[in-house]
């Protein structure tokens, strides 16, 4: 019962330590992305 | 889930207040914008034109720039250089980028460390400097990003006055990219120093960024 509730909240950390990771890393990259993309199309 | 947003709470809160802020500041900047294209007899921006400018995109890159090289070297300069007494330093004698028993890399990784660190060869010097690396690259790629829109602002600027355009080369070398881009490195090397300096003496209570309130001025980071 322990082991299964302590598993079960390892995995909540999991995902939420990946979520806020991959979160901040796509926000980065798809904005570095866009301001690179933008000037070089001329507007 | 609620367990979930306290336990990320310092990411989410940035993350609030980043999405807040630029939005302000797109309506700030499109408002200055539309000020200056009236000066000069030009019809005004909406905002989704404002945002897809390159005005908006300079203005953003060369603050992005800044906040990366601040890490970058920050991070680089804190292996090898120390500051007694400070939290986010590394005590006197500790410099460098220390033995595997304390990296706990190698032969000396737990269980569950990351399994680059407990790899040998390429893929454990790749994860050992990967925080380094992705800095390095931020700051390179959003000093280019604000390299490519700011001589698109400042040709509009230059056909405006009758000037003849200048080329990606040109602008790099130009006072005004120089200007944005030191304006910017300046208050960043200033916010290091700060903090790395008055974190010797001054606390607060509570916060990882500064020792335990009762912790001896000299006591540097690991020390704490």
């Amino acid at each position: 019962m322990e082991d299964g509730t302590r598993s079960q909240a390892e995995r909540e950390d999991l995902v939420g330590m990946r979520l806020a990771f991959w979160t901040w890393m796509a926000l980065v990259v798809v904005g570095l992305a866009y301001m690179i993309a933008l000037p070089l199309s001329g507007r | 889930m609620r367990r979930a947003l306290r336990d990320s709470g310092l990411s989410l809160a940035f993350l609030v207040l980043f999405l807040v802020t630029i939005v302000a500041q797109s309506f700030a900047g499109l408002a200055e914008t539309n000020e200056e294209l009236a000066e000069h007899g030009h019809a005004a921006l909406d905002w989704v034109q404002y945002v897809t400018s390159s005005d908006f995109v300079v203005d953003v890159a060369e603050n992005w720039q800044s906040e990366f090289l601040q890490f970058f070297l920050f991070i680089l300069a804190t292996i090898w250089l120390v500051q007694k007494g400070s939290p986010e330093s590394n005590p006197p004698g500790d410099e460098g980028p220390g033995p595997d028993s304390e990296q706990r890399t190698g032969a000396y990784a737990y269980a569950d460390s990351p399994r680059w660190s407990r790899a040998g060869g390429w893929r454990q010097r790749l994860y050992s400097n990967s925080l380094l690396i992705a800095m390095g690259a931020f700051f390179l790629l959003s000093w280019l990003a604000q390299s490519l829109a700011g001589v698109v602002v400042a040709n509009e600027d230059r056909a405006d006055h009758g000037e003849a355009p200048l080329d990606w080369l040109q602008y790099v070398g130009s006072p005004d990219f120089w200007s944005r881009t030191l304006q910017n490195w300046q208050s960043e090397f200033l916010a290091i120093g700060v903090m790395v300096a008055f974190a010797i003496y001054l606390r607060q209570r509570g916060s990882s960024q500064s020792k335990p309130v009762g912790a001896p001025h000299y006591r540097s980071g690991e020390e704490s």
